[in-house]
């Protein structure tokens, strides 16, 4: 995918800065906040059924906040879903459904991931992000992997913007959510496009 | 027992002639057979958009390697997950739905590698434009599901078209040309 010259000028230009960054810890830049566009930025999870295919869930409401700061090479995340949003494609979920009762969506409305050490790559790009998903009550420390990251112009509305493909393997079972496994999978994969904006 | 006399008279016809009166018919479980489709979303991230009612008829003699597959997917069913956007998706210019309420697949060659299916070749119907499609199937299998004791087949199909192909150009390249289809297929022997 060809990259917007103008998008790596920025990025690219504050590449040497950056790596001074590290070297003094005391040279920060300033951070840019964004918020995630709650279209284009919906959480889809895959999971393997009966052992034969893949079967693909949605959660329709999610919605999040970025701070980044490339010369300084840091940042935090805080993205949050709905679990009463989510999603399998046959219909409006029930709260006695199967989906619902995994998520026990009446007891935990919310699953989160918070993040303050975001992980980059050479060109300052975010490469991933090492944080805390909360899903039924638990926390554990959760590493996501950010891919196709990119900060430019969206041609559409003129807004800045910042997006990039996050990709997570979560085992459901470390939350406790052990029903069905292994007709549907304990193993989970997690896709989340985001396109966040500058505030 | 209907079926067992079934399958002694297709066996002994199979022996006296074409071994592909042996196929067994499948039918498609719409709820774990929803397709999903990948469109890249300004050169920027990868947007995914799903169908929720699909029907499909499958015909499959494994011994003999043949089988055929009718497979519609119902237009309006399309869910992108916010509802501007479903609505958007389903006008004309785009997937429009008022006119074209279908879209189909239709295969009679399928293809093996020893007793799996491993892909598909046949017609692909979208915006009433039909095309040559050629598919790929991983993870084939064929089991009795504990959960119900019925015998079902099952597999992932995926596929790549180009839209522009069936007269869908609007927003492109914005929007990409260029579309991932993945359907993940499970069908109960009838």
């Amino acid at each position: 995918m060809p990259r917007r010259p103008h998008a790596w000028t920025r990025t690219g230009g504050l590449w040497a800065l950056g790596a001074l960054a590290v070297a003094s810890p005391g040279l920060a830049g300033v951070a840019e906040h964004y918020t995630l566009d709650r279209v284009h930025s919906l959480p889809e999870f895959r999971f393997t059924h009966a052992g034969l295919t893949t079967q693909t869930g949605r959660f329709d409401a999610a919605r999040g906040t970025i701070e980044l700061d490339t010369v300084a090479r840091s940042g935090r995340v805080h993205y949050e879903i709905d679990t009463a949003s989510l999603d399998m494609g046959f219909g409006t979920e029930r709260p006695d459904s199967p989906g619902y009762r995994l998520f026990d969506v009446r007891r935990f409305p919310k699953i989160t991931f918070d993040s303050d050490r975001l992980l980059f790559g050479p060109k300052a790009e975010v490469v991933g992000a090492q944080g805390t998903l909360r899903l039924l009550g638990i926390s554990r420390p959760q590493r996501v992997r950010v891919e196709h990251f990119r900060c430019a112009v969206n041609p559409m509305n003129a807004r800045q913007m910042c997006a990039g493909e996050i990709n997570a393997i979560v085992k459901r079972s470390a939350f406790g959510m052990l029903d069905y496994i292994p007709a549907i999978s304990d193993e989970i994969r997690i896709r989340v496009p985001v396109e966040a904006y500058r505030d | 027992m209907k079926r067992l006399h079934l399958t002694a008279a297709c066996a002994l016809l199979a022996l006296m002639a074409s071994p592909a009166v042996l196929a067994d018919s499948f039918t498609i479980d719409p709820e774990y057979t929803i397709p999903v489709f990948e469109v890249g979303h300004l050169g920027f991230t990868t947007q995914r958009g799903r169908f929720n009612r699909a029907d499909g008829k499958i015909q499959l003699d494994i011994r003999a390697r043949t089988g055929s597959v009718d497979f519609t997917v119902h237009t309006d069913s399309i869910d992108m997950g916010s509802r501007a956007w479903t609505v958007h998706v389903r006008s004309a210019g785009l997937f429009d739905v008022a006119h074209f309420p279908t879209m189909t697949f239709h295969s009679d060659r399928l293809l093996f590698e020893g007793d799996k299916v491993v892909g598909a070749e046949g017609q692909f119907t979208l915006l009433g434009i039909t095309q040559p499609l050629a598919l790929t199937v991983s993870g084939f299998g064929c089991t009795t599901n504990p959960a119900n004791g019925r015998y079902m087949c099952a597999g992932d199909v995926s596929a790549t078209i180009k839209r522009s192909n069936f007269g869908m150009t609007k927003y492109i390249p914005t929007v990409s040309d260029e579309i991932k289809i993945s359907v993940p297929v499970e069908a109960y022997r009838d």
